[in-house]
Formats: structure tokens, C-alpha cells, sequence
């Protein structure tokens, strides 16, 4: 419970307001409800016991009923809104923490699974903010309400009723704790199929040329499987959920129902009254019962709780920006994973200005020194700064990077190039042409496709290196850079952006001899 | 019995089971009340147990039945899921988004396949019971509450084709739209670290969340207010009810009982009011995945796959080029372009970025059809070979080449069933002895790109092909493993015809032919 309260706190302020008002409006509405099969008691026993009709109390009563109605349509109206732009605050939310605090998360987990949480987990869990859900609860005013009006006609109705609430609410807290897990385990399925998809839709056109589409639809067929059944054992349980409350609700009717026919034989009460006693009765037994309807959607949203948890306690706040880093040092980098070590003992000190050259074989970790560096990963052991700070409690602003497979956005290049800062576009002119990008100067705002795919990759890989060139930190990490890019051009831009580098400290990672001669020191791992 | 018609069966059975258990025990609730008024106790009893035993049996009935219908859709949704991704993977030269194609596999292949969910029956029956509750009540109680009833039902209809009318396709549109720049922003996440501009960034992408929530509220805003009419038509007809049956009460027409009777009777009439917008909701939603379904199918039919029988056909000795040209919208990609690859010669094609280098790749595996000239294998045009063929005989690494999930061994194999022999010389002719051959790549890989494109570049020459065509191979391989490459095409050259397009240096050392592409021109040398 606490942890859901903890996660709802991200649907932001606004929306917090906007939900309490609709909670008001429900509570309202449930108090007038109580008052309808009142009124209605009254009319019965007026034509019944004196053969005599009220019209001012009908109208009354009809007025009553449409004032639920309209107070419904505003509740509605505003939950909804809430619900949907609680979606946008909390998927901004989760994709800050994970880009700002933990980009590791995506490749590890992959687009497919991390989008999956997105879009499907967040809107599962905000699900428990939808008009069908809310309202649902709130009837408890209606059924505490109606329960104090029927303890004054017997206090036996009263008692009843409250032996159902107390038998089937440890009932429903037990079954949506054994509902959710095996929801739980039937949306991880999903997510991990949401990754498997999309990296069989990105490798279509390998499939086509090796004319395999169809044995690997076929060689994924048990993780499918494995998702369906699942997923029918979930809903099996949900089903059975539902079922046996209404059971209960049965005999518990059935044992009101009996004595209010008893009492209203032998004289006690009036037609009127039995037929509050019934309504009161039914109505009760049925907004418990909706809480069964909802069990879909309450489990469900508590199955995908732990993983929004996971993601949303990342820690996304970075350390301050610092002005003029002097040094970077890297003392006894020590990193892998439990069977391999990646970077073992890895000593370096960069002094301004100065370019080191970082190579080696590819896998022998030039990458993964680089992510220390920007502070993606944290050493096992040995420590890095810049001057006095360890890379978390500096800003990611403090150390730009050109990651090895660069990605063109689905953008125009002036939003490609500049990535949301503002630049001057003649900025990004001069770097473009610095870049030898002279020829798209003029087509700033080309659309261009997700993946770069109306582009080569030397272009890809040179507009990359302008990202990182426009606004340099005083610290530059370059991950291969310029792959693709023919050589005459490759010694054209580096020449040119020599000057750039005049102040600062560059790590470069390279199998490039050609790229490799403008580093200062060479150093081999 | 197929799943579907096993479906259909268990829905009919179901829809009876719950039109009973609505209908049936109100009337003996009438008895029960009406023998309690002339103080009959025991009888009252004896019915007041009946009614609810019969409530307890249908019940019984329809968890049963509800629970082996239940079993039965996920596997629908299994089956859906495969023949979807199917036709869409053949979307070869990926003109459609990932993400676009993601959202109709799972997402709309599950709201096609909601329609045989459970509660699917829950709302088929609800209309059902409205209809012979009306004529119950008809029959019982007379034509005024039948004839305010037939006003009630049609107000009803008239609000749920209205709001039939309201289309859901454009929150559709905008939903794909919002998914796809999602992808696109979490695939660049590094990119975006890299430059620490999440912030900036995010306002760019901010414009699909914004046009996907107007959208959605329009949408929603206009649902609710025809559900609320529906509801205060609903309110309008309780009210009405109420004044004429308190009205035949009055005069005597009516007992107690039958009050009751009416009441919960007309509650089944009112319950399309909850369940037609439901209805309709999910049929336009169904309708738009259907529609989208079907759209993308025709369209993926539509793609020649060279659909022509295969035939054996002998060894190849020459790929000819002749005078081929390529525009893509308008745009000239590049023209006249011939050259010709003998069998134990290795062609190496080099040119600036931008020359079309990639495209050139995609004409020569048969992919793309150039616009001008023709490729010819030993005379014969590749374009009137079958796929079948083709894939037997070429041998391609693209430039975006992809893994799959799954172990590197299974990457290598790719369900070819080679043999572990086969695989093993293969690592070792890739230069990747670094890579275990159990390590499970995720669709984000977890092996630096070189070590991937190396893993590809096995899976490529794991088995013997007449024509191998290589679009950057040593992308991010170091010098070790970029000799050991080179050494591999030497090898190969000596069975087939072998096309290298990079724009490394060291190919010079190998290649038996040079081909540079120009912009607009191009030239050959010796």
C-alpha cells in the first residue's frame, strides 16, 4: 500500500487536487443515493397504509435522481482527464529516471521490454484511478450509510450485512495478493515477448535473405505459449474470484431476505420498510460485489507495481555542474560481472589539454571505460574524478559523449544535431561544416527517418560527432568515431576539429590508425 | 473441435445460462413476497428458498462454463500473434516503423482477439434479457410499461449509433504515432546521456504526448456525455415506471409482489444502458485493429517475393552488372553503373558516403529493383530467379544487418541446422573466440558492436554460397581480428564470387577488382 501511495505521488500536484474533488463529488452522490429508497418508502406506505398519492414528494425524488446523474457525469469527466494526464507526467517520469539516472537498464532489459513499461505497465497501474474503479470504492460511503439506516429498522440487518464485509474483505486482500503474482508473472512474459518482437522486427530483412521468417515465428512459439497459458491461468483465478463473493452474497440475501419477510408477516414493519430493506440490502451486497468486478484491474495493477518500483526509485538526481575540469584520473579501475572481468586495474591521468588514444581489440573493454567515465557503470573497485569528483556527483553536462553506434532520431536534423538545446543555427552551420556536412547546411530542417534510414552511415556517424562537437563539455569521450567515412574526408575532419579539442581532455576509442594519429599518447589495453 | 468453434459454443451455452439466472428467479421472488402480504409464512418460505437454491445452481453453472471459455481465448490471441508477425516480417525492406508493426502484433491482435473474451457473452446476453424482459413484462403487466419501454430501448440505440459514429481511428493514429517517438527516444538513449539533454529534448518529443491527449479527451469527452445521456434517459424511465406503477397500486391493480417483479425485471431492461457504450467502444476498437490487421496483410501480399518455382540451377561463374540506375522519390541515387564479378575474384566497391554504396548491396541480393538496367547471374536476370534459389546461392551481410535473440550459437546457426562443426570453424574464421558461444544477447545485444558485427559476419559464411556480398564488414573490429577477416574472404574467393563494400584500406591488399563510385559517375580500374 505504501509503496502504491509512493508511486501515485508522481501523477503530480494538479492532478492530486483535481482527483480529491472527484472523490468529493462521489461521496456526495452516495448521500443523496441513500436518500432515494427513503423517499420512495415513504410514497408506498402513504398509497398502501392511507390510499393517498404525494406528488410534491414524487417530484422530490425524481429531482433526486437526477442530480446523481449529473454529479456522475462530472466525476467521470474529471477522473478521466486525470487518469490520462497522469500517464504523461509518469511516463516522463520513468524515462527521465532511467535516461538520467540508469541508462543501462535499456540495453540490458532492450527497447521492446522497456517501452512495454511505458505504455502497458503505466496504464495498468493508473487503471486504479479509472471512474469504474474509484467509484466502486467509494460506494463504501453508500454501504457505511445504508448500514447505520438499517440498523435502525432491526439491528440483525445490520449485523449480517457486517459479517459479509468482515468475511469477504480479508478474502479479497488474500486474493488479489495471490491474483497479482500470477499477473505478475504473465506480464513479465509479456515484456520479454515485447522485446523478442521488436528485435525480430528490426532483423526482418536478414530473416527474408536467409528465408527464415517463419521458423523463427516458430522457434519463439514456446515463449508464446508460455505467455497464453499464463495468462489463462490468471484470468482462471480472476474468474474464480469473482464468482465465489457472489456465492456468499446469495446466502447473505438470503438471510436478509427471510427475516424482513418474517418481520413484515408478522406486523412489524410495513411494505414501505421491506422494500428499503431490500434495496438497502441488495445495493450493499452489490457494491461489495463490484469490488469482485474490478479484481481484473486491482490485481493487475498491483502486478506491474514492483516494476514501476523498480524504475522509479532509480536515483535521476545528478550532482552539480562544474566549471574548468583539469584532470581526469582513473586509479585501479577494476569492472565486470560475476564470471568475467572486463576492466581489470586500469590506470590513467589526463591532464588539460591532452588526447589519449585507447586501444586494443575490440571487447577488451575501451567501451566500458568509457561508460565509467561518463559514470554509466560504477567501478568494483579503484576510483575516477574530475579534479575532486567522482563521476556520480558530477553532471552528465560535464563530460559529453559520442557512443559507438549512434542513433538518428526520428527528427529534423536541426533537432537531431542539437538535441533540444538551443543553438543558433549558424552554430550548427560551422559544425556541420567542420564535420564535412557542408552539403546538408542549407537542409536544416530535413525530416530525417528513425535509424537514419534516408541517410548513409558515414553521415550518421559524422552528425553524431556534430552532437557532441556543438557544445563541447570540458571533457570529450569518442567511441569510434567516424566509422563509414571515407578517408580523404576522415583526414579533412579531424584536421578541422583538432582546434576544438586545442582545451580539453578527449578519450578516443579506436581501431582507426588514421583516427588514432591525432591522439597525443596511444594506450594499449 | 478448433479452439474458434469450441469458443462459439461454450458463448451460446453461457448467454443461456445467464439469461435463466437473470430471469427466472425475479418470478419466484413475486411469490415469495406476495404469500408473505396474505401472512402466509410458511409458503413464503419455502419459495424465498427456492429462489435463491435456483440462484445458487445457475451460478454454478456459469462459473463452470465461464471458466472453460476463459481457457480458451489466450490461445486465439497465440494464434493471431503468429499469423500476424508472419505477413508483417515480410515487410523486408522495413518501410514500416518497428514500433508501428510492434503495436499491431501485440495490441491490436489483442483487442481483435478481445471479442471472444468471457464478458464478451456478459454483454450479448444483457441485450438479450432487455429484449424478453420487455416482452415479459408486455404480457404480465400491459402495454404502458411496455410501450415506455420501446421509447426507452430506442432513445438507447439512437445514443449508441451516435456513438458508433464517433471514430476511433484518429486516437489510434496518434497512439502508433506516440509509440514509435518513444522507441526512437529510448533506442537513442545514449545519445542523448551522452550530451546530458534529456530535459531539452523531451520538450521536443513533448508535441506527440500533447496531440495524443487532445485527441483522447475529445475522444472521451464526447463518449462520456452520450453515456450520461443514456443514463438520464435511464433515470427519466426509472421515474416514469415508478409513477405508474405507484399509480396501479393506488387503484389496486398491482400487489407487492409484483412490484418487486417489475422493478427488477425493468432493471435487466435498463442494463444496455451500461453495456451499450461498452459494446460500442469495443467494437470500434475492434474495428480499427481489425481494419489495420487486414490492411497491413493485403499490403505485405502485395510484396513480390520472387514468387517463381525454384529450380536447380547450376554453379554461377559471373555476376553482371549492366548499366543499373536507382531514384528513389525523384531523387537520382545513382546511375550507369556496370561491373562484372567473376567466380575466384574478390570485388571490392568503395566510394564516399552518400553514393548509394547500400542501395547498390540491396539491388544485388534481389531486394530492391533498380530503376534502369539489369543484374544478371550467368545471363540469367535475378529478378526472374525464385526467392528459394536465391537465398541458396547469395550470401548477404548488410550494413544493418541484426541479431536475433537468443544464444551467439543460435545466431550463427540461424535455424539452419548446421552442423557443430560447421559453427565452430565459422567463430573461428570471424575472429570471435572472445565471445562464449552460450552468452544470450538481448534485443540490445550486450556484446560491443564489433564483437556483433562479427557474430553476423560468421553467420554469413557458415555455409558455402556461390556469391557473397559483405556491406562494411569490419565495422569496429580492431586490426587482429580485421586480418583474420581478411583472410577468411581470401579463403572464400576460391569457391565463389566474393563483394566487399568498405571503405578500409587494407581491402586494397585482396581485392582482385576495384570498383569507386562517384557521384553521378563511376569509374573502374584495373
Amino acid at each position: 500500500m505504501r509503496e502504491t501511495l509512493k508511486i501515485l505521488r508522481y501523477i503530480g500536484l494538479p492532478n492530486v487536487v483535481l482527483f480529491m474533488t472527484t472523490c468529493a463529488i462521489w461521496i456526495a452522490m452516495n448521500y443523496v443515493n441513500v436518500k432515494i429508497p427513503l423517499k420512495t418508502k415513504d410514497l408506498i406506505d402513504l398509497i398502501i397504509l392511507e390510499k393517498r398519492f404525494d406528488t410534491n414528494l414524487f417530484v422530490t425524488l425524481a429531482c433526486m435522481y437526477v442530480l446523481v446523474v449529473v454529479a456522475g457525469l462530472f466525476a467521470q469527466l474529471i477522473v478521466q482527464y486525470v487518469e490520462l494526464n497522469a500517464q504523461r507526467n509518469f511516463r516522463r517520469s520513468v524515462l527521465e529516471k532511467l535516461i538520467t539516472g540508469n541508462p543501462p537498464y535499456i540495453w540490458r532489459k532492450g527497447v521492446g521490454y522497456v517501452k512495454n513499461i511505458l505504455f502497458k505497465d503505466v496504464e495498468t497501474f493508473l487503471k486504479i484511478l479509472s471512474p469504474r474503479l474509484v467509484s466502486t470504492l467509494f460506494s463504501l460511503t453508500y454501504m457505511t450509510l445504508a448500514m447505520i439506516k438499517l440498523g435502525e429498522i432491526h439491528w440483525i440487518y445490520a449485523l449480517v450485512l457486517m459479517v459479509y464485509i468482515a468475511v469477504i474483505i480479508p478474502f479479497y486482500r488474500h486474493w488479489f495478493k495471490k491474483n497479482s503474482k500470477g499477473f505478475e508473472k504473465a506480464l513479465d512474459l509479456r515484456r520479454r515477448l515485447s522485446g523478442i518482437f521488436t528485435n525480430l522486427l528490426g532483423a526482418r530483412t536478414d530473416l527474408h535473405v536467409y528465408g527464415k521468417a517463419d521458423d523463427f515465428v516458430r522457434f519463439y512459439h514456446n515463449n508464446l505459449t508460455k505467455f497464453g497459458s499464463s495468462m489463462t491461468n490468471a484470468y482462471n483465478t480472476n474468474l474464480r474470484l469473482q464468482v465465489y463473493p457472489e456465492l456468499l452474497q446469495v446466502i447473505t440475501l438470503f438471510g436478509v431476505t427471510l427475516f424482513g419477510l418474517y418481520e413484515l408477516v408478522s406486523g412489524t414493519i410495513t411494505a414501505g420498510t421491506f422494500q428499503v430493506i431490500v434495496v438497502y440490502s441488495s445495493t450493499i451486497l452489490h457494491s461489495s460485489m463490484e469490488l469482485a468486478y474490478v479484481t481484473d484491474d486491482i490485481s493487475r495493477a498491483l502486478a506491474v507495481k514492483k516494476k514501476l518500483w523498480e524504475v522509479l526509485s532509480i536515483d535521476a538526481v545528478r550532482g552539480v555542474e562544474t566549471k574548468n575540469v583539469n584532470t581526469l584520473v582513473l586509479k585501479n579501475v577494476c569492472f565486470g560481472y560475476s564470471n568475467k572481468k572486463i576492466v581489470d586495474n586500469f590506470t590513467l591521468v589526463v591532464k588539460k589539454p591532452d588526447i589519449v588514444v585507447l586501444w586494443g581489440k575490440s571487447g577488451s573493454g575501451k567501451t566500458t571505460i568509457l561508460d565509467l567515465v561518463k559514470g554509466f557503470y560504477t567501478p568494483i573497485d579503484g576510483g575516477i574524478w574530475l579534479d575532486e569528483n567522482e563521476p556520480k556527483s558530477f553532471s552528465y553536462k560535464n563530460v559529453s559523449y559520442l557512443p559507438q553506434d549512434p542513433y538518428i532520431f526520428a527528427e529534423t536534423l536541426y533537432e537531431n544535431v542539437s538535441l533540444g538545446r538551443e543553438l543558433q543555427k549558424e552554430r550548427i552551420r560551422e559544425i556541420l561544416k567542420k564535420c564535412g556536412l557542408g552539403e546538408f547546411c542549407d537542409r536544416l530542417e530535413m525530416k530525417l527517418d528513425s535509424g537514419g534510414k534516408n541517410i548513409s552511415g558515414g553521415q550518421k556517424s559524422r552528425i553524431a560527432l556534430a552532437r557532441v562537437l556543438v557544445d563541447p563539455a570540458d571533457v570529450i569521450l569518442l567511441d569510434e568515431p567516424l566509422t563509414g567515412v571515407d578517408v580523404d574526408r576522415k583526414k579533412e575532419i579531424l584536421k578541422k576539429i583538432e582546434e576544438i579539442f586545442a582545451d580539453k581532455i578527449v578519450l578516443v576509442s579506436t581501431h582507426d590508425e588514421l583516427v588514432s594519429s591525432i591522439g597525443k599518447r596511444k594506450v594499449n589495453i | 473441435m478448433c479452439p474458434e468453434a469450441k469458443n462459439r459454443l461454450l458463448f451460446v451455452l453461457e448467454i443461456m445460462a445467464r439469461l435463466t439466472f437473470s430471469l427466472g428467479p425475479p418470478v419466484v421472488f413475486k411469490i415469495a413476497v406476495d404469500t408473505a402480504v396474505r401472512s402466509l409464512f410458511r409458503e413464503s418460505f419455502m419459495y424465498t428458498f427456492l429462489y435463491y437454491g435456483l440462484t445458487i445452481f445457475l451460478l454454478f453453472i456459469l462459473l463452470l462454463l465461464g471458466t472453460m471459455n476463459r481457457n480458451i481465448w489466450p490461445m486465439i490471441y497465440v494464434n493471431k500473434v503468429k499469423s500476424v508477425l508472419r505477413s508483417v516480417l515480410r515487410d523486408f525492406l522495413k518501410r514500416f516503423n518497428s514500433g508501428t508493426l510492434l503495436s499491431l502484433v501485440l495490441d491490436d491482435t489483442r483487442t481483435s482477439a478481445t471479442k471472444h473474451e468471457i464478458w464478451m457473452a456478459m454483454l450479448y446476453a444483457r441485450v438479450l434479457r432487455s429484449f424478453i424482459a420487455l416482452g415479459v413484462l408486455h404480457i404480465a403487466v400491459g402495454a404502458k410499461y411496455s410501450s415506455i419501454s420501446i421509447v426507452f430501448i430506442s432513445v438507447l440505440w439512437i445514443l449508441s449509433w451516435i456513438n458508433r459514429k464517433i471514430s476511433y481511428k484518429r486516437i489510434n493514429e496518434r497512439r502508433k504515432e506516440l509509440e514509435d517517438h518513444y522507441i526512437d527516444f529510448l533506442s537513442g538513449s545514449k545519445d542523448i546521456a551522452g550530451v546530458g539533454s534529456f530535459h531539452s529534448f523531451y520538450n521536443v518529443k513533448k508535441k506527440y504526448e500533447d496531440r495524443y491527449l487532445k485527441e483522447r479527451i475529445k475522444y472521451s469527452g464526447s463518449v462520456i456525455s452520450l453515456s450520461s445521456l443514456s443514463e438520464l434517459a435511464r433515470v427519466l424511465y426509472m421515474v416514469a415506471l415508478l409513477w405508474f406503477l405507484l399509480q396501479d397500486m393506488l387503484s389496486g391493480v398491482l400487489s407487492l409482489g409484483m412490484y418487486f417483479f417489475v422493478l427488477q425485471y425493468t432493471e435487466h431492461i435498463a442494463d444496455p444502458v451500461e453495456a451499450l457504450p461498452w459494446l460500442a467502444e469495443l467494437k470500434k476498437q475492434i474495428k480499427v485493429s481489425e481494419e489495420k490487421i487486414k490492411g497491413f496483410e493485403r499490403e505485405m501480399e502485395n510484396i513480390e517475393l520472387g514468387g517463381k518455382e525454384a529450380t536447380t540451377v547450376s554453379s554461377f561463374k559471373t555476376l553482371e552488372v549492366k548499366n543499373v540506375g536507382f531514384s528513389y522519390a525523384k531523387k537520382q541515387v545513382f546511375e550507369n553503373v556496370s561491373l562484372l564479378a567473376l567466380k575466384g575474384e574478390i570485388v571490392w566497391i568503395k566510394g564516399e558516403s552518400g553514393v548509394g554504396k547500400t542501395t547498390l548491396v540491396k539491388i544485388l541480393s534481389g531486394l530492391l529493383k533498380p530503376s534502369k538496367g539489369e543484374v544478371l547471374l550467368d545471363g540469367e536476370c535475378i529478378f526472374d530467379m525464385s526467392r528459394d534459389d536465391l537465398t541458396k546461392k547469395i550470401r548477404v551481410l548488410f550494413q544493418d544487418s541484426s541479431h536475433v535473440v537468443g544464444s551467439v550459437k543460435l545466431n550463427v546457426d540461424f535455424l539452419r541446422n548446421l552442423s557443430k562443426k560447421k559453427i565452430r570453424e565459422a567463430i573461428e574464421k570471424a575472429g570471435i573466440e572472445d565471445v562464449e558461444i552460450d552468452r544470450e544477447l538481448t534485443d540490445e545485444t550486450g556484446v560491443s558492436g564489433g564483437q556483433l558485427r562479427r557474430i553476423l559476419f560468421a553467420r554469413t559464411i557458415a555455409e558455402p554460397a556461390e556469391i557473397f556480398i559483405f556491406d562494411e564488414p569490419f565495422m569496429g573490429s580492431d586490426k587482429g581480428s580485421k586480418e583474420r577477416m581478411l583472410e577468411t574472404l581470401s579463403e572464400l574467393k576460391k569457391h565463389s564470387i566474393v563483394i566487399v563494400v568498405s571503405h578500409d584500406e587494407d581491402m586494397r591488399d585482396i581485392a582482385d577488382r576495384v570498383i569507386e563510385l562517384r557521384r553521378v559517375e563511376v569509374t573502374e580500374e584495373a
